[in-house]
């Protein structure tokens, strides 16, 4: 740092004796392999629904979800900041990869990092005046700006198309991440599923990771501890916004059409992220990824079967979901669980 | 170590520190003592940057920091508690002590290891697993000495840490307090137990409605009149 004083207890510090309590259960010890384990088990449905076009396409929204729920709670569930702007990244990295594509032809694999370098900045953008709003304040200030993202790419016709949205033409091959195989599109959203739980898990073993659960906790506390909160909030959402981008990306090529209300619609992308991570549990590894998991199957199955009979009564039967999850379970399905394992041990 | 000159804050029409100034030498222990609504707690937020003087300036090791946010003089080596303590409640006590180590260490392996010895250190080293929402306010306490330390402070502000604890807790915290200033850190705190401050600071602070009314040496500023004034009221004759 930049004083010149000695530190305490640097220079002279007496040979410790010998811990009579075991040093263990800190998180540089707790092993990662169960949780690879894990993730090589949820890719395990791709190979055994493979010859199943309708159920691989459900799947694939699966994983994607279940990376955009986690990349969501990067933010959200670690740095405790309850974005509603995520609708924008996600937008943003659609529109990037699809005209890089379209306009340049430069093939959406190579897409992906200008999107994602996009999103990050534009987070960087909206969270430096939001970051000073605590709590729901924060919550509707981002809530706003979806709308706002909806209205540009509106406006803007001449490059998003407006409402009429844009249009990828089938032209199968590895180049343009066009697939004729379905299956392939489900391997594709599952490694992003994949990708994002490793940077969580990286996270949270990382200083940034313990930083951004400290301002979550009690950001004058962290503050006192050193933890420069602002910075770290906006990294964290940077980092999250990147991961919902690259999403967004894969989400414009595997449905190939992309306007204005599919994008930026709250309750089926902006709302979304965060209703499949506060079922799943909320700023825990797997919470989001189980949260997608249980819903967007359902959700999907809810759709094509209430469609005749209740157009639109899907969003009832999730809402009852979210209220019930909001009442019995306030961590989720991951914090339930992790709850009844410490009733067991004492 | 700590130079604070002519600080003033006032809130709208109220004064509530007027023109204070002191300093605080390297290996101090200084005591802060005062009536309720004296403005401790007030000055405090001033010295860690949580408030911003109306006037005046502080200076830390001759370096003027009055405009510093409070992790930018935690990183220069000040470390705080809290009175209402602030324990991060879903993380273990490691974790909490973990988030102080990282100022230093940034590497995850080594942060840990110097946060079990910290929580060994305060006597928490078998609470190290269990979340903070389940520590006792004595265990809080001393869990938010540990964060503070774990930050490798010279100087440490402590808010009221023995408020609310009993007897034997008390005790437990004052040796504490003793053992963080042999390790070379300088204390500053704010202390309501006259029975304590006597104990161990050798220097005393009086606040008194926002003003300064006394400051020397334990014994002889726990006799002056205007304290005791100050505490008890004006004798009647």
């Amino acid at each position: 740092m930049d004083t010149a004083i000695p530190r305490a207890g640097e220079a002279d510090a007496p040979a410790r004796q010998t811990p009579t309590i075991q040093r263990t259960g800190g998180p540089a010890s707790r092993p990662v392999w169960p949780h690879l384990l894990g993730l090589l088990v949820l890719l395990l449905p791709i190979y055994l629904l493979r010859g199943n076009p309708f159920w691989i396409g459900i799947l694939a929204f699966t994983y994607l979800f279940a990376g955009l729920a986690a990349s969501w709670n990067i933010i959200a569930g670690f740095g405790g900041q309850f974005s509603l702007a995520h609708g924008v990244f996600f937008g943003v990295g659609a529109y990037t990869v699809a005209l890089l594509y379209l306009r340049a032809g430069i093939s959406p694999w190579l897409g992906l990092l200008p999107a994602m370098l996009l999103g990050a900045v534009i987070s960087a953008l909206i969270s430096w005046p939001t970051f000073r709003l605590r709590g729901p304040f924060f919550a509707i200030a981002t809530m706003a700006l979806n709308e706002v993202a909806a209205v540009f790419a509106n406006y803007f016709d001449h490059l998003t198309g407006g409402p009429r949205g844009l249009l990828i033409p089938f032209r199968a091959g590895l180049a343009n991440m066009i697939f004729v195989e379905r299956w392939k599109y489900a391997l594709l959203t599952g490694m992003f599923m994949v990708l994002v739980v490793i940077v969580s898990l990286v996270l949270l073993r990382s200083r940034l990771g313990y930083y951004l659960l400290a301002v979550r906790e009690d950001e004058d506390a962290a503050r006192a501890a050193g933890i420069p909160a602002l910075r770290v909030k906006i990294l964290g959402m940077m980092i999250s916004a990147a991961l919902t981008a690259m999403g967004g990306g894969l989400f414009a090529m595997f449905v190939r059409v992309i306007d204005p209300p599919t994008l930026f619609s709250l309750q089926d992308v902006g709302v979304k992220f965060a209703l499949l991570t506060l079922i799943g549990g909320m700023g825990t590894i797997w919470g989001p990824v189980l949260g997608a998991m249980l819903i967007v199957p359902l959700e999907n199955f809810l759709r094509t079967w209430l469609s005749d009979v209740l157009p639109g009564g899907h969003y009832i039967v999730l809402g009852l979901f979210m209220i019930l999850a909001a009442r019995f379970m306030k961590r989720g399905v991951v914090g339930a669980y992790l709850t009844l394992i410490r009733r067991r041990r004492a | 170590m700590l130079e604070i000159a002519g600080i003033t804050k006032k809130f709208a029409g109220l004064t509530a520190v007027n023109q204070v100034s002191f300093a605080v030498d390297a290996g101090e222990i200084v005591s802060i003592i005062g009536p309720n609504g004296a403005g401790k707690s007030t000055l405090f937020n001033l010295l860690t940057g949580n408030l911003q003087p109306t006037i005046g300036s502080v200076r830390y090791c001759g370096k003027p920091i009055t405009g510093y946010s409070p992790e930018r003089r935690a990183r220069l080596g000040m470390g705080r508690t809290f009175q209402i303590a602030k324990p991060l409640l879903a993380l273990s006590a490691l974790e909490n002590v973990l988030v102080g180590a990282f100022l230093h260490q940034r590497r995850l392996a080594d942060a840990e290891a110097a946060a079990f010895d910290i929580l060994d250190d305060v006597g928490l080293a078998d609470r190290a697993a269990i979340p903070a929402s389940e520590l006792t306010l004595s265990e809080r306490r001393r869990l938010e000495i540990a964060r503070a330390i774990a930050t490798r402070p010279n100087l440490i502000l402590l808010d009221e840490v023995m408020a609310g604890l009993n007897p034997t807790e008390v005790h437990l915290a004052v040796e504490l307090v003793r053992r963080v200033n042999q390790r070379g850190i300088t204390v500053l705190l704010i202390e309501h137990n006259l029975k304590v401050v006597r104990s161990f600071s050798r220097r005393v602070i009086v606040l008194d409605r926002g003003k300064l009314i006394a400051d020397g040496q334990a014994e002889s500023v726990l006799a002056d009149t205007a304290v005791i004034e100050a505490y008890l009221g004006a004798r009647r004759s």
